[in-house]
């Protein structure tokens, strides 16, 4: 070949790898979780944390102005097309019938009324799926406290926000300012998200009824306690619900090249009754 | 020169489309919603996912309109209850009467998006001696295995070893594609449900 | 349609599964829960009331009450300067009061109203008495507001198993059962969803009034007939102008108002009333969550105390009644003279923090 071909050979082929980098970027745009273990308020075996391997979680809740995008490519969830099946009559009632959610200074705020099944779409849609529950609340527990009453001041403004959020004003992304450690944004303090498994087999023999605390561990850690509130309210819905208060964000699947963090753990165990000091 | 630099260039602008299209999966068809309105308010046909089966040929669940349909929830590599679970669903489809048997079909899930390709549940239903027609193994992405596993009331669980943890059911949906019943477990009888798959064709699909 | 005719089988043997033993009547059908687009009001029934009022039970025997009360969130005043967003029944704090007799049928329907704006100051012409005394008395100003979460209902009148009864419901759901009032006396409902003391802490309680089926010895003297309910707030000042749960001085008990009727200053504000000379009978409940009460009326003694409101309870010449969280008493006192007489609780960290009401009395009639 001659030599002056080069020069326009490599920019194009450049140009190709930006574009395809940039595509691979967009399908999985979440934030990388190592693997690690948590003890959850609802264990399987008493007193073994959960274990949840590597994965990656949406930096933030999926926003109105990123759910309108997948109406408008998939106008079959949009609220006059959704049928029954996928969502109650109050589905995104916040929003104008066609689709849209209004004023566009609203694009930034966490898209609520949206039922399990429109959450679980939209995943697939970006390519991925819902978090489970561990491995939400495994990133929701990331988080960096300098001592134990630092952990416990945080937990008790939490349990004071889960009685007293406002439905009827929701916040933008990213403005509670509450990160892990990871850089995921707003596990707290905006809005109670859908998990893929909202009603785990452990909870089935649960009747969410006054014994149901006195059944969940840990729950005299104040962490624990707002954990087992937000168990509670999540194992009280249906695929269908839909609340001013409830969002989602997406998880996707860690690429294959990292099998060689298979088995890691970085054990940062936050709300275990022996409390360990964070590193 | 001027030739190749202009070729160059004009690849350059062909691929960028192609990727753009590449950014998002390919999405459903929404021609379709037409058809979609008319499917009874609980039909499972709303769900428009297709599904790729042993033979590489795509399935829907709207495809089913007017006959009924025996779903099961399985995984290839799953040693505890699946082939239970299989057996009992082939019993059931043996139970029912012979000359209605043919308008009956069943569609075996896989909770494995990743080791069950269209390829591994060929040798899967070979292997079970139920490669036959009437029965499709399949797969489709995760977050659509998912949804058809909360509309049916399956609970599963993906482990770190690749298998999954899963309760069992066998579902029939009748000719709207409803849930008409849902057989829970591997112990029980199921001749009741073969009577009742016959007695929709009795009633309903004359 | 196997299907249709297995339901209708299930249904018709589980109402057969009703039972009386010793005049009392067990064994209750399943609860259901379904969704409905329920607009309506959201207290239905002829017998609910606004505290401290006692809807008059004016059929003889027994009856077979259909109400509704739904769950929903208003903000409410409860002292001075004090405002919350709280969770109700019925849109106040405590709820509204149901009278029915003994051997009652109660077939209730609630929807958990949580995540809409529900108003309750705008009843129609067929309302409750309760919806009516609010709308012409708004002393909480109550005003609607959103807070999704999910919600129960358990009823202390109502002896039925608790997983299927009392048990939680997303918000936009809709339970429905039946439940008989067996036992006399004033009975606490609250919210059942754990935690409890959250939920009731935010408000959700009341109380049934279940009047003996022979009534009270001293029935024909009793002049005037009043619900007095106690119950603590655990409040700190929020973000904002509202207050919020105190999730610490709720697990320490250490509350930040303990009031009757919902509001520290109500029953000073609005004192009930009486003349010298006459039987005023008041039905007490210490609806907690955690607090007990020691009541007694300051000037006056209980004449007759029924403890639980039980007839066959009954104490006489009583200063102070002691009761736990969740007891109650229906008691009689004589107003001696024309004046004022202060209805205390005698712990007086309780006192202090507004758990005192007047009882103004006229001269005598």
């Amino acid at each position: 070949m001659k030599p002056v071909t080069f020069k326009f050979l490599l920019p194009t082929l450049l140009l190709f790898f930006l574009q395809f980098a940039s595509t691979v970027m967009a399908q999985s745009a979440g934030i990388e979780l190592p693997a690690g273990s948590f003890h959850s308020v609802l264990p399987e075996v008493v007193g073994e944390p959960h274990r949840v391997d590597t994965f990656l979680l949406d930096e933030t809740a999926v926003t109105n102005s990123q759910f309108r995008q997948f109406l408008m490519e998939n106008p079959r969830w949009s609220p006059s097309e959704i049928p029954a099946l996928y969502a109650g009559n109050r589905y995104l009632q916040h929003w104008s019938n066609d689709g849209n959610y209004g004023d566009e200074s609203l694009a930034d705020l966490p898209v609520t009324r949206v039922s399990w099944y429109s959450a679980n779409a939209y995943c697939g849609w970006k390519g991925g799926r819902l978090p489970t529950l561990n491995e939400w609340e495994y990133a929701a527990q990331l988080m960096y406290f300098n001592t134990p009453q630092e952990e416990n001041l945080f937990s008790s403004e939490l349990i004071g926000w889960y009685s007293a959020v406002d439905a009827k004003h929701t916040k933008p992304v990213g403005s509670t300012g509450i990160e892990n450690r990871y850089g995921v944004k707003d596990m707290f303090g905006l809005v109670m998200e859908w998990v893929e498994d909202f009603k785990p087999p452990v909870a089935s023999d649960l009747s969410l009824d006054c014994g149901t605390v006195g059944r969940m561990q840990g729950t005299s850690s104040m962490y624990g306690y707002a954990m087992s509130v937000r168990y509670i309210t999540r194992m009280s819905f249906k695929a269908t619900s839909t609340t001013g208060m409830l969002g989602f964000r997406c998880a996707y699947n860690a690429p294959a090249k990292t099998e060689s963090n298979r088995g890691q753990s970085s054990a940062l165990m936050l709300n275990a009754p022996d409390n360990q000091p964070n590193n | 020169m001027q030739y190749l630099k202009r070729i160059f260039l004009l690849l350059g602008l062909l691929l960028m489309p192609l990727l753009a299209l590449s950014q998002h999966k390919m999405t459903m068809d929404d021609a379709g919603l037409d058809a979609a309105k008319t499917y009874h308010a609980e039909s499972l046909y709303h769900m428009n996912a297709e599904w790729a089966n042993q033979n590489g040929e795509t399935i829907q669940l709207a495809d089913y309109l007017g006959q009924p349909l025996v779903l099961v929830m399985f995984y290839g590599r799953c040693t505890g209850t699946c082939p239970v679970l299989i057996q009992r669903t082939w019993k059931l489809y043996s139970g029912i009467d012979v000359d209605i048997r043919d308008r009956v079909q069943v569609l075996a899930v896989s909770f494995d998006y990743k080791n069950d390709t269209p390829q591994a549940l060929k040798e899967y239903a070979e292997h079970e001696q139920l490669d036959i027609p009437g029965w499709n193994f399949v797969t489709a992405q995760q977050s659509d295995i998912r949804e058809l596993a909360m509309l049916l009331g399956v609970q599963y669980r993906e482990r770190s070893d690749g298998h999954f943890e899963h309760s069992n059911l066998i579902t029939v949906l009748d000719a709207q594609g409803k849930i008409l019943l849902r057989s829970e477990g591997i112990k029980g009888g199921l001749s009741d449900t073969a009577t009742t798959i016959e007695e929709l064709f009795k009633s309903d699909l004359q | 349609m196997t299907l249709l005719v297995l339901l209708g089988v299930s249904r018709a043997s589980a109402q057969s599964q009703e039972y009386t033993m010793d005049s009392m009547t067990f064994g209750m059908p399943e609860a259901e829960v379904f969704t409905e687009d329920y607009h309506g009001p959201p207290v239905v029934g002829d017998y609910f009331t606004m505290l401290p009022n006692l809807a008059p039970l004016d059929y003889e025997g027994n009856k077979h009450h259909e109400v509704r009360l739904d769950a929903m969130v208003q903000e409410i005043e409860v002292a001075n300067g004090v405002r919350y967003r709280a969770w109700t029944f019925g849109g106040t704090v405590p709820g509204p009061t149901l009278h029915v007799r003994e051997g009652d049928r109660i077939t209730f329907t609630m929807k958990n109203r949580s995540d809409e704006e529900v108003v309750i100051t705008e009843p129609g012409s067929d309302a409750s008495p309760y919806m009516q005394q609010i709308a012409g008395n708004n002393f909480m100003d109550a005003k609607p507001g959103i807070m999704p979460m999910p919600h129960s209902m358990d009823f202390h009148a109502g002896t039925v198993a608790k997983d299927d009864k009392w048990r939680t419901i997303a918000p936009g759901e809709t339970i429905k059962f039946d439940w008989i009032a067996n036992y006399p006396g004033t009975y606490i409902y609250h919210c059942g969803t754990p935690s409890v003391l959250m939920h009731t802490s935010m408000g959700q309680h009341g109380v049934v009034v279940v009047s003996p089926k022979d009534g009270y010895p001293t029935d024909y003297e009793v002049d005037r007939e009043y619900v007095v309910v106690q119950s603590e707030y655990y409040l700190k000042k929020g973000t904002g102008d509202l207050y919020q749960y105190d999730f610490e001085a709720a697990q320490s008990k250490n509350p930040s108002h303990v009031v009757f009727n919902g509001h520290q200053t109500i029953l000073h504000d609005q004192p009930l009333e009486a003349n010298a000379g006459e039987r005023v009978r008041i039905h007490f409940s210490n609806n907690g969550p955690s607090g007990t009460s020691s009541f007694h009326v300051i000037g006056a003694i209980f004449d007759r105390v029924w403890i639980e409101g039980h007839p066959q309870n009954e104490m006489r010449g009583m200063q102070t009644v002691l009761l736990g969280a969740s007891g109650s008493a229906t008691m009689d006192l004589i107003v001696p003279e024309e004046g004022k007489y202060i209805l205390i609780d005698h712990e007086f960290a309780d006192a202090e923090k507004g758990a005192t009401g007047t009882l103004k009395a006229g001269p005598r009639q």
